[in-house]
């Protein structure tokens, strides 16, 4: 006759079911493994068994990369080929083309010491430690940026920083994204009318994920805040047949990303904080740039020093006048501060980037992202048309 | 001790009504989002705040030195507190005005260049009347 469980039979039974399917996973594991295996004969030894110069290659090779922590080391930098190890080894270094971080012109300029010979190079080496660990001085991605641009006197640098964040992780080098086309994407999404301006920054990643952008191009940017006719209906088209054609052609579309928000009660640089600079140092050396958004505050023109944090007359930094958005492409640590592409044109600042120390990204970053990946871009090939082709005599 | 219980339980009671009567004052008042360009005159109940917005200037650097500056002429409203809205791209400033005695005022907003000079200025008209005409 059946009965209900009491509680302790349940709880025999929920054993019971949970190691029955623990077993029967374990049991499926070792059936797979054995099926490749079988597919693929001696796999498992092939792998154990590696001949010796294959391994002896393969050691050289991680040799090779972990010279890569000496691509500051003053060799690398004065395009010194290769150095001799303590123990008389010698490494290639990599060439500085191939290098993740190519310093810049400056560095690259031929020191007189290449004119010391290489054997006194080599002998100075080997009383010297061969690995430097540290991890580099400067960071400076300014030659990967696409061209500087300017926001004229709207309030849209949120689709400047965002556009050159994504420009950049698409490759960079000529490609122009429209900030028109994204402050109407931002603006819609946050219910605004498209001659509106003003959003926080990190919503940019959001909107670009969920949609993309198109080319300059197709949706050219309006510089005066007040007489556009709306939308982008700046080819004379009207606005939504205009709008359906920018939608179709806007295949820029950030994939993935990872925000960064500020931590307040910080006292120390660490963890993964926006205004730890610690932190935005090593997503610049990992190759990121960084889309934030920050308070201006005491910023003097022409912008062409370090921006830093100025104090009132109560002791306590200046108050913020604005919020700012724009994008983090290096770093200076001697000097202390990061390098940040604006949207003010390239008569502002460096030629249009601007110095922040560290100090001012401690007390006024507010949050950004990093693009960790955008979508592919889908190239329609178009086919091609026949065509008649003139017939050649041949001459016998 | 049942009279010491009853009396206890009283107190709570009494005590549970002097709190909701005072909270439910004090939601009473009505915020009143006020855009830069808003026309037309004002009304509104003492306990009511109103929230002025300044014109969106863009972050540029043509603006930077320029500020905002919030008073009131007249009486039953006083400029309370001020803040930056929560997000990059302008510099608009939002001003906090609240309402205390029945009465007509005007609140200003004026932009002043890095000099100091009155560049812009915007104005909105209050007229604070009893409770009664507080419902929006």
């Amino acid at each position: 006759m059946w009965k209900p469980l009491n509680r302790n039979g349940l709880t025999v039974l929920t054993a019971l079911l949970l190691v029955c399917l623990t077993a029967s996973i374990a049991f499926g594991a070792v059936v797979a493994q054995l099926q490749v295996r079988q597919l693929i004969p001696g796999l498992a030894e092939k792998v154990m068994q590696l001949p010796e110069p294959r391994l002896a290659q393969l050691r050289a090779t991680k040799a090779r990369a972990d010279m890569e922590v000496l691509r500051q080391n003053y060799f690398v930098r004065n395009n010194v080929p290769f150095i001799r190890g303590a123990e008389g080894e010698e490494f290639e270094l990599i060439p500085l083309s191939k290098m993740e971080y190519a310093p810049s012109a400056v560095q690259l300029q031929k020191s007189h010491v290449l004119a010391t010979p290489l054997s006194d190079l080599r002998a100075y080496i080997q009383t010297e430690p061969l690995v430097v660990a540290t991890p580099p001085d400067v960071v400076d991605h300014r030659p990967d940026q696409t061209s500087v641009k300017n926001q004229s006197n709207r309030g849209t640098c949120v689709c400047f920083a965002s556009m050159a964040g994504l420009e950049v992780a698409y490759g960079g080098g000529s490609l122009d994204l429209s900030e028109q086309y994204a402050n109407y994407l931002y603006m819609k999404a946050e219910g605004h009318g498209c001659k509106s301006a003003g959003l926080q920054t990190h919503m940019s990643a959001d909107y670009l994920s969920a949609h993309g952008v198109s080319q300059e191009g197709v949706c050219p940017y309006q510089n005066d805040k007040y007489n556009f006719p709306g939308y982008c209906n700046n080819g004379g088209l009207p606005a939504p047949a205009m709008r359906v054609s920018s939608e179709a052609s806007s295949p820029y579309r950030i994939k993935s990303y990872q925000k960064i928000w500020r931590n307040d009660s910080l006292t120390t640089d660490t963890g993964l904080w926006i205004n730890n600079p610690r932190y935005l140092e090593a997503l610049l050396r990992g190759g990121k740039d960084i889309v934030f958004g920050t308070h201006v505050a005491g910023w003097v023109t022409p912008y062409t020093g370090v921006l830093d944090v100025k104090l009132g007359s109560s002791g306590d930094p200046l108050g913020s006048v604005g919020g700012h958005a724009m994008l983090i492409v290096g770093y200076n640590k001697p000097g202390e501060y990061f390098i940040v592409k604006n949207s003010w044109g390239t008569n502002k600042g460096q030629a249009g980037y601007l110095y922040l120390s560290y100090d001012y990204i401690r007390t006024y970053a507010k949050y950004g992202y990093v693009i960790n990946e955008v979508h592919p871009l889908v190239l329609t090939i178009r086919r091609p048309m026949l065509r008649a082709v003139p017939r050649i005599q041949r001459s016998e | 001790m049942r009279k010491a219980l009853w009396l206890a339980a009283l107190a709570a009671a009494v005590a549970a009504g002097v709190v909701c009567a005072e909270v439910s004052k004090m939601s009473k008042g009505t915020l009143w989002i006020v855009p830069y360009d808003h026309q037309g005159v004002l009304r509104v109940a003492p306990g009511d705040v109103i929230e002025v917005w300044t014109t969106p200037l863009a972050v540029i650097p043509e603006n930077l030195e320029a500020r905002f500056r919030a008073s009131r002429e007249g009486r039953g409203v006083e400029l309370v507190g001020e803040a930056l809205p929560h997000k990059e791209g302008t510099m608009e400033r939002l001003y906090f005005f609240k309402a205390f005695d029945p009465g007509e005022a005007t609140l200003k907003v004026e932009l002043l260049d890095p000099e100091g000079r009155v560049r812009e200025t915007w104005t909105y008209r209050v007229q604070v009347g009893p409770c009664e005409t507080s419902e929006p």
